[in-house]
Parts: structure tokens; sequence; C-alpha cells
């Protein structure tokens, strides 16, 4: 006891001045994270030519809240919202189902090459995917899957994510193995075992997971630039960087639109990690502390 | 350390089970067929395109028609060419550029998040936003405020009396650009929620202790927190490095062609990046067996230096279950 308040009163007298610095270099940080987004939204609201002036302002003379009905129309933007939607709704749904039962395979069940295939799913964690982006693209195109949705969220349904096996495995064995002998003793097979009893006790994990997925796929690049052809079929990713193409080629002066196209963007990952934002830290925690 | 003994409970209580051949044939059964899903994706989008890649590599391909063999054409090729070696040296430039500030940078914005401030929480959050800010949307407003003339950036600057270069229309700062854009999306996120976790993981009694002793704030950090949290350091780098080495969104956002006046990695190849270059020479030039081959040589390369790496930490990285009993 006598040295908890020896250690007490000497970190109390050390940090008093540099409490303030702390606070100091917070703020400094979280302006330097922070102000750009904040520019960014202020200026979506802006008109061309302020956009062009010069100290530039911080705040619009008239907030233009047009610019958010322009850009939407002068851009299938309805459409490329549909599109990610659905891609981003089936890859969280093919996530969760084929992470869930691959991972309550490798944590139940054992099988002669369990350990080996177990360690090729945590290797596909860090190797560098470009290697089948050829013939992914060939394969896509011999399915006549090119310049559909279909190879953004099909192979997610194949245990594409090889971190949700991971993360639901590592749960899994957490579960007492005795739930699933009881229920087994009463006649449960191993498919309500797993819905009725594993299932319903790994919500966190699974709200987590959904988050990951939602991101990666809703902020999705690269594979849209290769499979993508018309743009009818564009996520919002990609009809943004299309649009901005658009914007400047000449003609109108469509440029203030941009950053009212990418906070329309922004915004629902915005409204997503608002409403979830325990769960967010929670699956990305988990995400770094076994990888 | 807990996998282990979970499994081994869990492996013991399936042992001391009394069962026939027939049980254990059904459990295995049931085992393969909960996985399939993951063995077909396997097979289908990694096994076999990795495998007829490596094959790809050895032929002349436009995507029309049928490879045709050429040995080894394509990798003599590659290393004869200027653009190969100007990726590389554009990626390993970004990647320096990158890896070690973002490490430094989220292991000391969760030191400070560690401390206890008021409203750890909102500053955790603002920390974290740029993360998931669409990497699209964190484009389009970077290279606003980076704009030689009229961006915010470079009048703020000309406000200290300096005078801002042209950042992405340069070719000496476009990669400083790119990697400072990549830092602010990267420092606060996933890394620094790990770092965080890890720090809060430090046994208070090891800090009290140091205290009594009279050790400094840096002794502490050094003696007792780095060697703790050192393999989540090894870990947070390597993922760190990987991600450098497979940039490719920005800088493919940043030299779109607009109005014809760009060309992808510009201005003047400064940002072709490997996979930059390896996506031109695919789908633009259809170089499909050439394209095979810079992607395994790029897949060794990366296995290779992922390896060394996890060897070479093997000197700095302190598990505590090995030495402990000391």
């Amino acid at each position: 006891m006598v040295s908890m308040t020896a250690g007490g009163t000497l970190t109390q007298r050390r940090l008093l001045p540099s409490r303030f610095l702390i606070y100091a270099v917070a703020v400094v940080l979280a302006v330097l994270f922070g102000l750009p987004l904040l520019w960014a939204a202020l200026s979506s609201l802006k008109t061309f030519r302020e956009l062009y002036i010069f100290p530039p302002t911080w705040f619009p003379e008239a907030p233009q809240w047009v610019n958010y009905r322009d850009a939407w129309t002068s851009a299938p933007f309805g459409r490329f919202f549909i599109n990610s939607t659905t891609v981003t709704l089936l890859s969280v749904v093919g996530t969760l189902l084929s992470s869930s039962f691959v991972g309550y395979g490798f944590a139940r069940f054992r099988f002669p090459g369990r350990g080996i295939l177990f360690l090729i799913v945590l290797s596909t964690l860090i190797l560098p995917h470009q290697v089948t982006v050829i013939p992914r693209f060939l394969l896509y195109r011999e399915f006549g899957w090119l310049d559909t949705l279909l190879p953004l969220w099909v192979p997610w349904f194949f245990g594409g994510s090889a971190f949700g096996i991971f993360l639901f495995r590592q749960f899994f064995l957490t579960i007492p193995n005795d739930l699933d002998q009881s229920a087994r003793i009463d006649g449960a097979g191993f498919l309500t075992i797993f819905v009725r009893i594993l299932m319903p006790l790994s919500q966190s994990v699974t709200v987590s997971l959904a988050i990951l997925t939602f991101l990666a796929s809703w902020n999705e690049l690269f594979w849209p630039i290769i499979v993508l052809n018309t743009y009818e079929k564009y996520t919002l990713a990609l009809g943004l960087q299309y649009f901005r193409t658009l914007a400047t080629a000449g003609g109108e002066l469509r440029e203030h639109l941009l950053m009212a196209g990418a906070m329309m963007m922004t915004s629902v990952v915005l409204v997503v990690f608002i409403a979830l934002q325990r769960y967010f830290t929670q699956g990305i925690v988990l995400s770094g502390l076994k990888g | 350390m807990t996998d282990h003994a979970v499994e081994e409970r869990h492996g013991s209580q399936r042992g001391s089970r009394p069962k026939g051949l027939g049980l254990e044939r059904k459990e295995t059964l049931t085992g393969y067929f909960c996985i399939s899903p993951w063995l077909l994706g396997m097979a289908a989008f990694f096994v076999v395109p990795m495998l007829y890649s490596l094959w790809l590599s050895l032929t002349h391909y436009s995507g029309l028609g049928a490879p045709r063999f050429a040995g080894l054409a394509n990798y003599t090729r590659m290393l004869q060419n200027e653009l190969f070696w100007t990726s590389i040296s554009n990626t390993l430039i970004y990647s320096l550029m990158f890896v070690a500030p973002s490490v430094i940078g989220s292991l000391l914005c969760a030191m400070l998040l560690n401390q206890q401030i008021r409203g750890r929480t909102f500053f955790r959050s603002v920390f974290f936003l740029p993360s998931i800010t669409p990497i699209v949307a964190a484009m389009f407003l970077w290279m606003w405020i980076l704009q030689p003339k009229v961006g915010l950036f470079n009048y703020l600057l000309s406000i200290v009396g300096v005078d801002g270069p042209g950042w992405l229309g340069s070719t000496r700062w476009s990669k400083p650009a790119l990697a400072m854009i990549s830092l602010w999306g990267a420092i606060g996120g996933r890394p620094m929620l790990i770092f965080l976790a890890a720090l809060q993981g430090v046994p208070n009694e090891y800090i009290e202790a140091a205290e009594i002793d009279g050790a400094s704030a840096w002794r502490k950090f050094i003696s007792i927190t780095v060697p703790i949290i050192s393999p989540i350091v090894l870990f947070n780098t390597l993922i760190a490095g990987i991600t450098a080495l497979q940039m490719f969104e920005i800088a493919y956002i940043a030299s779109a062609p607009q109005g014809q006046q760009h060309e992808l990695g510009g201005p003047g190849r400064s940002t072709l990046s490997y996979v930059l270059n390896l996506y031109i020479r695919t789908f633009q030039d259809f170089d499909m067996g050439y394209g095979s081959a810079l992607a395994w040589f790029f897949f060794a390369v990366v296995l290779l230096a992922t390896f060394l790496f996890m060897r070479s930490s093997r000197g700095w990285v302190f598990y505590e279950s090995t030495e402990a009993h000391d």
C-alpha cells in the first residue's frame, strides 16, 4: 500500500506540467486527421468559382446544397449506389455464411490434414494476391462474368475471407465443447448444433466481421477496375473515379461536384461507423492480436 | 498460448470418448463437408490460377487465341526492361517513406490514447476516421488540398514563408505526396488500435516496480513496454510493408487520365508502382504472358522478403513464454 501511494504521488508530481502537453499533442493530431475531412465537407458546398479562390476560404459564402443534387443527376449515381449496395450486401452475407461454417469445421472436427490446411488459410492472409489476377480475369471471362458484378461477390461465398475463417475458428474454440456434447446426446445433428448453439453465441464476432467486410467491399476499387467496363455496372468507387474524368474533361465546369460525390460515398461509411462504433474497434482489435 | 490450451482440452475430450471406426469416419467426412466451400474457393480462385499463371508466364499470350510457349523469354525481357526497374525503385522509395513512419506514428498515437485523458473516445474516433474513408474520396480531397496553386496545403506553407512544391504534379514530390496521403489514412487505423490493445495489456505491476526504482519515462518505455509489445510491432511492420509493396489504387487515381493530359504512373513515371506497371502491361498492352511473369516475380520476392523479415525478427522480438523462466 505504501509503495502504491508513493508511486502515485511520484507520477502525479511529474505529470502535472506534462498534462498540458499531452492535451496539446492530442488536439494537434486531431486537427491533422480531422481537418482534411472537414475541409472536404465544407468544399462540397462551394461553387465552382469559390474552389479557385486564393487564398482559400474555409466556409462557403452560401452553402450550395444544390451541388449534391447536381452531382447525383450528372452521373448515374443512383445506379452506382445500387450496384455498390448489392455487391456489399452479398459479400457480407457470403463472408458470414462461409467463414462461420468453415471455421466450425476447423474448430470442431478432426480430419486428416486439418493442421496444414488451417496453416494455408493463415498464409493466404499475407500472400500478395496479384499473382492470381490474370488467371482469375481469364476464368471470369470463361464464365461470362466480365462486366458483371459476380466476380465482386461470388468468391466471398467460397471462404474468400481467410480472416473470417480464422476469427470464427478462434471464437468457436473458446466455447466449451460440453455444449455440443449434451446437444448431441439429445439427438442434435452437426448442423443443428452449428445453427442453434454456436451461432447464437457468436453475435459479437459476426457483427465485427460484417463491418470489416462491409468496409472492404464498399471501398474496393481494384477488382472493379479490372472487370467492369460499362458504367451502368460501375460501383460507387469506380463511378466516382469515372465521374472525375468526366468532370475534368472540359466543357461544363463540374469539378465542384466531385467533392459532393465523394462525400456521398463517405457518408454511408460514417453512418455505419457512428451506429456501430463499439463493434468497429472490437473487430479490428480481434484481427490483430492473433494474426 | 490460449489457443493451444483450448485445443488440447478439446482434443483430449474427443480422445477420451470411446469411438468406433464409423464415428471417426463420420467426423472426418463432416469436417471436410464443413470446410468444402473454402476448399472449392481455394482451388478455383487461388491454387489453379497460381499454377495457370506460372504456365502463362512461360508463354506469349495476348488474351486471344492460344498461348504460345516462349520459355523464359518474358523473364529475360523483364530484367532488361527499364520500366520494370523504374517501377521497382518507385515502389521501394514509396515503401521506405511509408513503413517506418506509419508503424512509429501508430505506436505514438496509441501511447497518447493510453494516457488518462478526457475525451479519449473522441480523439480515438477522429484519429480513426481517415482509415475508413474510401480511397477514392480520400484521394479527391487530398488532390484538392495539395493543388499547387490554390490548394490549402501550399497556402498554409506560404503563411510560414515556404514556397510549396507541385506535389502530385511534380516528379520529385509525387511519391512523398502519395506516402503522406497513405500515412494520413493508415496511422490512426487498425495498427493503432492493435497497439492500443497491446499497451493496455502491459502489466501494471512492472510499470509500478520500475517507478519505485526511479526509472524515467523513457527508460520504462524502452525496458518494459517495447519488449512486451515487440511481437505486435513485428506484426504491424510486416502488414505495413506488404501493403506498401502492393501500392496501386492511389497511384492509379492520382495519375488517371483527365482530358488526355496525364498518363498512368505519371508525371514522368514517378508514380509507376510495381503493381501499376503490372496492370498496364496486362490490361492495356494485353501482354498477359509478360504480366504473369511480373506477377510471379513479385510473388516470389514478397514471399522471400517476408521469410527473411520473420527470420531476422528472432533477434529483436521478445516472446514472454520463452523467457519467463529466467
